[in-house]
C-alpha cells in the first residue's frame, strides 16, 4: 500500500518539476544552494579564523608533532636518543631541534648618554636553530622581511623577531616594549643569567606566530657559547611527518620507542591551550547560530513555494482525491519536489565549495590580525548539515502541503 | 447496483438553511443507464456527489451493491472510489502536467497495479473511447471534447461497478458532444457499463435505459425508454 502511494507521489511530483517554470525552478534552487553554502561557510570562517592560527602555529612552530621539555627540566635529557631514533623511524618527512631561554635584549645602549635615561630594553627569549633544517620545518627564511637569514658557520649575528621592534607594532602601544630604530646591521647586546654579548641584527623575521615574531633566533654554537651549556641536549624538536601519513600514528610509534620517558611529546594541537579550543567552539556555535538564521528562511521559501503551488492546484487536489489518491501520495509528491530543490541546490553547493572555496581560501587566506583565515569544512560536519538541510527541507515542503490536502475534496474540487 | 432511501441534503449557511435534496428514494439496478435532468440548481450534481460518496448526505441511506456506505470511514470511502467509482467530471478535471495516458494510469497505479499492467489498462482504455494514439499528448494539446474522452478512459480503466458523470457534455460542441455520449452508449452496450449520468440536454439523455427528473431536490418523474431507442 505505501509502496502504491509512494509510486503515485513520485510519478505526480516529478512531473511537476518537469513543466515547472524553469525560472521559479531556478530561484528555488539558488536559494538552496545559497542555504547551505550559508550553512557550511558561515560556520567554516568563524573557525577557520582560529583554526587559520592553529595551521600557522603547526606549520611555522610545532610542526606535527612537537617534543619539548617536561616541567621542571632544563632540557629534554635524552635528545641524543630521541634523534639518532627520528631518520629510521616511518613517516617522518623532517625535523629540527632547537634551544631556547630566556633573554633581555637591549638596543641603543651606545647613544645613551643620561644614566638616568629608561634603557632600551625588551625581555624575550632567544631560540637556538639549525638554519637549514628549521628553514625546511618551518620555511623560517620565508618570512624575513628585512635583512637575511642566518647561515649556517655564521656566528654573531641574529634574527630578530618584528614584533620587537618598535617600527613594526606601533598598534600595540604602550602594551608591550619595543626597541627603536633596530634595522639589520644594527648591534644589540643580550644579557641572560648575569652574561652579556653583543649581536648583530642580521634580519627581522615577521609573521603573525608569536613563536615566530616575538623571538631571537641565533645559530646553536653562538647560543651555547652564550647560555654555557656543554652538552647538545635541546628543548624543542618539531617533526614534519610525510603527506598522507596520520601524525597521531607517528606520535604512537615515537612514544612506543620510549621516548617520552625524558620528553613531552605531543600532536600540534594537543599543545594549545583549552581557552583556544574554547574559542573554536564558540565561533563554531556562533556560525550555526548565524547559519540557522538562514536554515529558517530556506525553510519559510519552501513553506510559500510549496504553499502557492498548492493552492493554485487545490482544485486538481481534490481531484486527485476525488478519484481516490491518498492525500499520503500528494503531499510525497510535494515533499519529493522541495527534496529535489534541495538535492540539486546542496549539490552545486558542495562543488562551489569544494572544488573552489576551499581551495581558493587555502591560497588566499583571508588577512587577519591575529591569523590567516581559512575555510574549514570537515567532511562529517557537511554531512550533518547535509542532513539538516533535507529534514527542514521535507518538514518545509510537507507542512503547507498538508494544510491545503487535508481541506475537504468536494469544496476543493469546486472552489468553495 | 445503488439503494438510495430518504436521501436529503442540506447547506447551513449562518442562520439560513438551504434544503438541496429533500427525501430523494431511487433504486439503480446493476447494467443501467440512468440519466438525470433538471433545471439548473435543482440539486442534480449535489445528487451526484452524494451518491459517488464524495460528499456525505444529511440523512438517509445509500447502500451500493448490498454495501451501506454510511458505515465507511473516510479511507475506506476513498478506497472504494479509487476501486469500485468512476467519475467524469464537467470540466475533465485531467492534471495538465501529465500526458493522456500518465493521467488514466495514476488512478492505476494507486490501486497497486504494475507499471506494465498498468500502461497496458491505459491504453486499452483509451483505445475504448478512441484516443490510444493521442496517448503522450498533454491535456493542453487536446481538445475539449478529447480531454473529456481521456477523463473517461481515466473512470473506466480500473472497470467501476459505477460510472457517474455529471455534464460530460456541457463545455463540449455538439460533435465532440456526441462523441462523448457514444462512448459511454458503447460502454454501456459492450460492458453493461452501469452509468448515472447528469444531463441536462434531452436529446443525450434519451441515450440513457431510463430518465429520471430531479425539481427543487425531489424526483418530480421518470421516464423509460424504449428499447428501440438503443
Ligand atoms: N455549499 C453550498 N451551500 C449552499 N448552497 C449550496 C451549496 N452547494 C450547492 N448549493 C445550492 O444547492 C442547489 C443545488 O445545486 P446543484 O446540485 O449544483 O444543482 P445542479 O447541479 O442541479 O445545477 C443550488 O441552489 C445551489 O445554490
Ligand atoms: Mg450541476
Amino acid at each position: 500500500m505505501l509502496g502504491n502511494t509512494l509510486r503515485v507521489g513520485l510519478l505526480l511530483g516529478w512531473r511537476q518539476i518537469r513543466y515547472a517554470s524553469l525560472w521559479t525552478t531556478a530561484l528555488i534552487i539558488f536559494v538552496m544552494m545559497l542555504t547551505f553554502m550559508n550553512l557550511v561557510v558561515v560556520t567554516g570562517i568563524l573557525v577557520g579564523l582560529i583554526e587559520g592560527s592553529v595551521k600557522a602555529y603547526r606549520d611555522q612552530y610545532t610542526g606535527d608533532i612537537f617534543i619539548s621539555t617536561p616541567a621542571g627540566e632544563e632540557y629534554i635529557k635524552n635528545t641524543n636518543e630521541i634523534i639518532s631514533v627520528l631518520p629510521s623511524l616511518p613517516g617522518i618527512a623532517a625535523y629540527t631541534v632547537r634551544s631556547t631561554t630566556g633573554v633581555t635584549v637591549e638596543a641603543n645602549y651606545r647613544t645613551r648618554r643620561d644614566p638616568l635615561e629608561l634603557r632600551d630594553s625588551v625581555g624575550t627569549r632567544v631560540t637556538s636553530i639549525d638554519p637549514i633544517a628549521e628553514d625546511i620545518v618551518t620555511g623560517l627564511s620565508g618570512f624575513v622581511v628585512e635583512g637575511e637569514y642566518l647561515e649556517p658557520g655564521r656566528e654573531g649575528e641574529i634574527l630578530i623577531g618584528a614584533n620587537l621592534l618598535d617600527q613594526y607594532a606601533p598598534d600595540f602601544g604602550e602594551g608591550f616594549d619595543t626597541l627603536d630604530d633596530v634595522h639589520p646591521g644594527t648591534r644589540v647586546r643580550l644579557s641572560a643569567g648575569g652574561k652579556t654579548k653583543e649581536y648583530i641584527v642580521r634580519g627581522v623575521v615577521n609573521s603573525k606566530v608569536d613563536e615566530t615574531s616575538r623571538r631571537i633566533f641565533m645559530v646553536e654554537s653562538d647560543f651555547l657559547r652564550f647560555i654555557g651549556r656543554t652538552n647538545l641536549n635541546v628543548n624543542e624538536i618539531a617533526i614534519r611527518v610525510q603527506p598522507a601519513v596520520d601524525p597521531q600514528m607517528v606520535k604512537a610509534n615515537l612514544v612506543a620507542s620510549g621516548l617520552g620517558r625524558q620528553a613531552v611529546i605531543r600532536l600540534s594541537r594537543e599543545g594549545l591551550p583549552q581557552a583556544l579550543e574554547d574559542i573554536i567552539a564558540t565561533f563554531a556555535f556562533l556560525g550555526n547560530l548565524i547559519s540557522s538564521i538562514g536554515l529558517v528562511v530556506a525553510s519559510i521559501t519552501i513553506f510559500i513555494v510549496v504553499f502557492v503551488n498548492a493552492i493554485t492546484r487545490r482544485k486538481y487536489i481534490g481531484i486527485l482525491k476525488g478519484i481516490g489518491i491518498s492525500p499520503l501520495a500528494i503531499e510525497l509528491s510535494y515533499v519529493f519536489q522541495s527534496v529535489v530543490y534541495a538535492v540539486i541546490g546542496s549539490a552545486i553547493a558542495v562543488v562551489i565549495i569544494y572544488g573552489a572555496l576551499v581551495p581558493w581560501f587555502l591560497a588566499h587566506p583571508l588577512d587577519f590580525p591575529f591569523s590567516d583565515g581559512i575555510l574549514v569544512a570537515p567532511v562529517g560536519g557537511t554531512v550533518i548539515r547535509l542532513v539538516i538541510l533535507m529534514f527542514s527541507t521535507i518538514i518545509a515542503g510537507y507542512v503547507p502541503a498538508w494544510l491545503i490536502i487535508k481541506k475537504n475534496t468536494l469544496d476543493s474540487i469546486l472552489g468553495r | 447496483m445503488i439503494e438510495v432511501t430518504d436521501l436529503t441534503k442540506n447547506y447551513t449557511t449562518g442562520p439560513v438553511v438551504t434544503k438541496v435534496l429533500q427525501g430523494i428514494n431511487l433504486f439503480v439496478p446493476s447494467g443501467e443507464f440512468l440519466s438525470i435532468m433538471g433545471k439548473s440548481g435543482a440539486g442534480k450534481s449535489t445528487l451526484l456527489y452524494q451518491m459517488s460518496l464524495l460528499d456525505l448526505p444529511s440523512s438517509g441511506r445509500i447502500i451500493i451493491d448490498g454495501v451501506n456506505t454510511a458505515d465507511f470511514s473516510d479511507k475506506a470511502r476513498m478506497n472504494f472510489r479509487l476501486n469500485r467509482l468512476g467519475y467524469v467530471f464537467q470540466d475533465y478535471a485531467l492534471l495538465p502536467e501529465l500526458s493522456a495516458v500518465e493521467n488514466v494510469i495514476v488512478p492505476l497505479l494507486m490501486q497497486g497495479l504494475n507499471k506494465v499492467d498498468a500502461y497496458a489498462r491505459s491504453i486499452e482504455a483509451l483505445d475504448a473511447v478512441g484516443l490510444a494514439h493521442r496517448h503522450d499528448n498533454r491535456p493542453s494539446q487536446l481538445s475539449g471534447g478529447e480531454q473529456q474522452r481521456v477523463s473517461i478512459s481515466r473512470a473506466i480503466a480500473q472497470k467501476p461497478d459505477i460510472l457517474f458523470a455529471d455534464e460530460p457534455t456541457a463545455n463540449l460542441d455538439s460533435t465532440s458532444g456526441q462523441a462523448v455520449i457514444e462512448v459511454m452508449n458503447k460502454l454501456h452496450a459492450e460492458r453493461g457499463q452501469t452509468i448515472v449520468m447528469v444531463t441536462h440536454e434531452l436529446e443525450y439523455a434519451r441515450e440513457a435505459d431510463r430518465i429520471i427528473y430531479l425539481e427543487d431536490g425531489q424526483i418530480s418523474g421518470e421516464e423509460k425508454q424504449s428499447a428501440a431507442n438503443h
